[in-house]
């Protein structure tokens, strides 16, 4: 192969796609493209199309500079490297900037994104201070200069060279830098100049000139500059002399013509402005601002928690929110009931299939249906499901079937026990789960993992056999127990869609029922209902409205929790001692559980079994579990009990001392959330693939092994040995992060509420011990996500 | 004149540093049978743990990059007992560089380390010994410190936005100088 060839093939096939950046990149173009569609249909003048497509190749050109062969070339070659810079510098910014990108993006980001987080900086006099100080030219100007000399003084070029993170510094303060510069040029709207038009003339002329000195000071150098290249690049067959040279005229002639471009259409505006058509231009602009509103004033409501309304009142409709019985092909399914026995009957064949195979298949549990379906797959698949679509797992739920045979033909007349309708029988069951899948190792016994499905499936039926509603999944099930609180933290929620026709309604089937669908089975009144709490998403509510009234809606992130007063069935949440203990069990049950597969604590296990002379580590299990689920956690609750009246204030409404319980255990919910999350991500993520060999034996297994032939034998491999992938540590903790803000945020809201006037600082201090424990969890996470996993689900001992 | 203006910015700017590469930091320069070796290794500087090295190979004559070569990194300790095996590891290509093959390699623990790389292709043999000093291992927590902190600026800018939120209702002369 020729020189040319193979240089050229090396080059074309160094492609580098690397995942977060892409992933943030596809995610603004995604944000761009939903509010700049929005504001095309409201403005297409101001906003054309070319807008939108300048801004995607800003995107586009961005991610070649990143990935493309340039980045490889860049070790080899000073002009690929200057490339690299050139697209960075001069061309990504300038496109950027031509889409107008503000408004876009703003508008394109969820509502409460745009109007409770980033509301109060867009409205801060301090950050518009801030933000003219860095759109200011003679800040665009210095920046760009600067970070375009600073980095190619050699230490800090080889520095980014050797080391990838300085790499990426380098880049990001290129970009950055070059988006200050090219500001003012192009000059976004809705920004405004500060200075006149015509003095872009010089601004552009001088960085020009400081663009000549720096291209010529490489073109003339009598020496290579960077003595990577004087190795490097001979040994490709290059002269690295004539390489500098051919980075000095990238700089020079393709940035001086970047540089002068834009002087011409500076020049054609301020001689459009100075004729007749322009005083037209400024005439009817003048008539414009007399006489319309201003059009992208953003609604900023700075969302306290509790200056909520004492109950919650919905009001009026709004179209713009996202339903999801309104999306094609899946919305009219889920909101068919036929659609919604599908999906169930669907999990019920996977039930049983899991039964049978847990009985009759083999021991290994991670060869085995029952091994791998529900404590892999299902709890995996179900997490995520929880977060992006609220309890569309109790949708799904097979085991709400025997309800509905039991309705069909048993008279169903009685009442729950009085006595019984809390969650304290919940939340017992909840830890004799946790204990039950630790101790008797539950995932690694397809028998026992098929006796609790059998289990579950009498258990439901008997209660709702002789009980009204859906007794069941509000007082008994943990796994519904499990998935109300996991999805209080996702957007979407089962509402009405216009709450006017709530307000006028007298006959409120969605609770009462009509004469051919029930109402709530778990008691909840739409107009009245806050959040997923107890919502099953069985849609007998949207069944039974004769006014096709009720959608799954999206919500306000965490509005579920932030809410402290009354709520349809379950009256003040905070105040029930139930509810906090059931949120405390779970958010500290997500640490327990995972705590239980690091192997420091495996070894400590085996350390304390063999001390204790036992042969299980079932006692040392008990003994851990019963501290992580329930001595911490009280002594947890005991201590912010005691401490937040005194360093906050009395809760506002409702009880004091309960009250703050109640404050602090919903403030932990996103961290036990996202804890859950990261867990059971890990064994999906790890050992995903070892369905494919055991739905391979299990076919092999139902045909007597006559399929062997045409399907051959399974491949075992693939359920051992899952490398864990190199991104996987970074998201968990990323994940754990955020919860830990969510949660943090929530709490410092509660304390905003009991103090509305008080100073920040004031309140910061107030709330801080809340904070710790907050903080103390996420740190109990990270080592966690640190630490050697048991690779439960493989084949791996 | 120009040619001196860039002289003695040349001189200013050219202070002694180790050489680099974006495929880490260049330990050797190598030519033999043929062939023309670039050897790199990372992180900058090594330390205990996982290390890379990462090799271009390009035909001594006209440098033109190997497309397909094998790349064989025995390591040992530099103190080495001739009764001890050396580690064998593989090389394989950089997915993202056409132009490297890698080999990753764990290294033990800290002090000096000699690592043999060996590169043939159809043929063609060159043999690379490198010695490097190895520093002590970082915590794997170390490196992903940016993102284990990551909660306390993020945590901060919710104090923040609560407190932009507070001057709004309360008008900014009433809370002069509360900021969190
Ligand atoms: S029946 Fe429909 S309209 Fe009436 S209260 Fe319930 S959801 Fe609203
Ligand atoms: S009927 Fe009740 S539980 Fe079912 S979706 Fe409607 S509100 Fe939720």
């Amino acid at each position: 192969m020729s020189w040319r060839e193979a240089f050229l093939q090396a080059s074309m096939t160094s492609w580098q796609l690397e995942l977060f950046p892409t992933l943030i990149a596809i995610v603004v173009g995604v944000v761009y493209i939903r509010g700049f569609i929005g504001i095309h249909r409201s403005q297409p003048a101001r906003f054309p199309w070319w807008r939108a497509w300048s801004f995607i190749l800003g995107i586009v050109v961005l991610l070649l500079a990143i990935f493309s062969p340039l980045d490889a070339l860049g070790g080899f070659l000073l002009s690929a490297h200057m490339a690299q810079h050139f697209l960075l510098l001069m061309v990504v910014p300038p496109l950027l900037l031509m889409g107008a990108p503000a408004n876009p993006m703003l508008w394109g980001l969820p509502a409460t994104v745009r109007t409770d987080w980033l509301g109060p900086f867009l409205a801060s006099p301090a950050v518009h201070r801030i933000g003219h100080v860095l759109v200011h030219p003679v800040t665009g100007w210095i920046s760009m200069v600067t970070m375009t000399w600073l980095w190619h003084v050699p230490v800090l070029y080889e520095l980014a060279l050797v080391d990838p993170f300085w790499h990426q510094v380098e880049h990001g303060l290129f970009l950055g830098s070059a988006i200050l510069f090219w500001f003012p040029v192009i000059q976004p709207w809705p920004s405004r100049s500060i200075w006149p038009r015509w003095t872009m003339i010089p601004y552009l002329l001088t960085a020009d000139l400081q663009n000549t000195i720096f291209s010529a000071f490489f073109a003339f150098s009598p020496r290579v500059i960077y003595p990577i290249y004087e190795q490097v690049t001979p040994a490709l067959g290059l002269d690295a002399m004539e390489d500098q040279a051919l980075a000095a005229g990238l700089m020079w002639v393709p940035g001086s013509i970047i540089f002068v471009l834009p002087i011409a259409g500076v020049v054609r505006t301020l001689l459009r402005r100075s004729g007749p058509e322009g005083q037209r231009e400024r005439w009817a602009r003048a008539q414009a601002r007399t006489s319309r509103a201003p059009v992208e004033s953003i609604a900023l409501p700075v969302l306290g928690a509790e200056s909520a309304p004492r109950e919650v009142v919905r009001t009026g409709r709004d179209r713009r929110r996202f339903d999801l019985l309104k999306l094609p092909l899946i919305g009219p399914m889920l909101a068919s009931r036929r659609g919604r026995h599908g999906v169930r009957l669907l999990m019920l064949a996977l039930a049983v299939l899991v039964v049978v195979d847990g009985f009759w298949g083999p021991r290994t549990s991670s060869m085995n249906l029952a091994g791998v379906l529900p404590w892999t797959l299902w709890r995996g698949i179900a997490v995520l499901l929880l977060l992006v679509g609220g309890n569309l797992l109790c949708m799904a739920c097979p085991f709400t079937l025997p309800r509905t045979l039991a309705g069909r033909f048993l008279p169903r007349r009685l009442s729950f026990p009085r006595a019984l309708r809390t969650k304290w029988f919940a939340v017992g069951l909840v830890v004799c789960w946790l204990w039950a899948y630790e101790v008797l190792a539950l995932w690694d016994s397809p028998a026992g993992t098929a006796w609790v499905v059998i289990g579950y499936f009498v258990a439901a039926f008997l209660v709702d056999a002789f009980f009204r509603g859906a007794s069941f999944c509000k007082y008994v099930c943990p796994i519904g127990q499990f998935h109300f609180v996991q999805s209080m933290v996702s957007p979407v929620e089962v509402a009405p869609r216009d709450a006017s026709v709530c307000a006028e309604c007298t006959t409120q089937e969605c609770i009462r029922g009509s004469a051919t669908v029930a109402g709530c089975g778990t008691d909840l009144f739409l107009p009245r209902k806050v959040g997923n709490l107890d919502c099953t998403f069985c849609l007998d509510c949207a069944d039974a409205c004769p006014r096709d009234n009720v959608g799954i809606k999206a919500t306000s992130l965490g509005s579920g929790l932030t809410f402290p007063d009354w709520r349809s069935s379950l009256g003040r949440l905070s105040d029930r001692l139930d509810w906090s203990a059931l949120l405390l069990v779970l958010v500290f049950g997500a640490f327990a559980n995972a705590t239980g597969m690091t192997a420091p604590i495996l070894d400590w296990q085996d350390d304390l079994t063999a001390a204790w002379g036992f042969q299980t580590h079932a006692m040392a299990a008990t003994v851990l579990l019963g501290f992580e689920l329930l001595v911490l956690p009280a002594l947890v609750a005991v201590a912010l009990v005691l401490i937040l009246p005194r360093t906050v204030a009395p809760a506002p409404v409702g009880m004091n001392h309960r009250g703050w319980l109640g404050r602090s255990a919903l403030a932990l919910v996103p961290l036990g959330v996202v804890m859950w999350v990261v867990h059971y991500q890990f064994h999906f993520v790890t050992s995903w693939a070892a369905i494919i060999p055991i739905s391979h034996r299990a076919l092999l297994d139902v045909s007597g092994g006559s399929l062997e032939g045409l399907l051959g034998t399974p491949s075992w491999s693939a359920a051992c040995c899952a490398p864990v992938p190199p991104w996987l540590l970074e998201v968990e903790i990323l994940l754990l992060n955020l919860g830990f803000v969510m949660s943090w945020a929530i709490a410092f809201a509660f304390a905003r509420a009991a103090l509305p006037g008080a100073r920040t600082s004031r309140v910061l201090l107030g709330i801080l011990p809340l904070g710790v424990v907050q903080f103390a969890l996420l740190l109990w996470g990270i080592w966690i996500v640190l630490q050697p996993m048991q690779m439960r689900g493989t084949l791996l001992p | 004149m120009i040619h001196r203006g860039c002289t003695i910015l040349a001189l200013i700017m050219l202070l002694v540093r180790p050489a680099g590469a974006d495929t880490g930091q260049l330990r050797d320069v190598v030519e033999g049978d043929g062939l023309r070796v670039l050897i790199f290794s990372s992180p900058a500087p090594l330390r205990a743990g996982e290390v890379e090295f990462a090799v271009v190979a390009t035909d001594s004559e006209n440098g033109a990059p190997l497309e397909s070569f094998d790349l064989l990194l025995r390591v040992r300790r530099t103190s080495w007992d001739p009764g001890t095996p050396s580690w064998v590891i593989g090389g394989e290509p950089d997915p993202g560089n056409a132009f490297a093959h890698k080999a990753v390699f764990d290294i033990p623990e800290a002090g000096e380390w000699l690592f043999l790389v060996e590169v043939s292709s159809q043929g063609r043999m060159l043999e690379v010994p490198v010695e490097v000093a190895v520093g002590l291992p970082r915590p794997e927590w170390w490196q992903l410190l940016p993102l284990i902190l990551l909660a306390l600026p993020l945590g901060l800018l919710v104090v923040i936005r609560d407190h932009l939120g507070l001057r709004r209702r309360l008008g900014a002369g009433a809370v002069q100088g509360s900021a969190g």
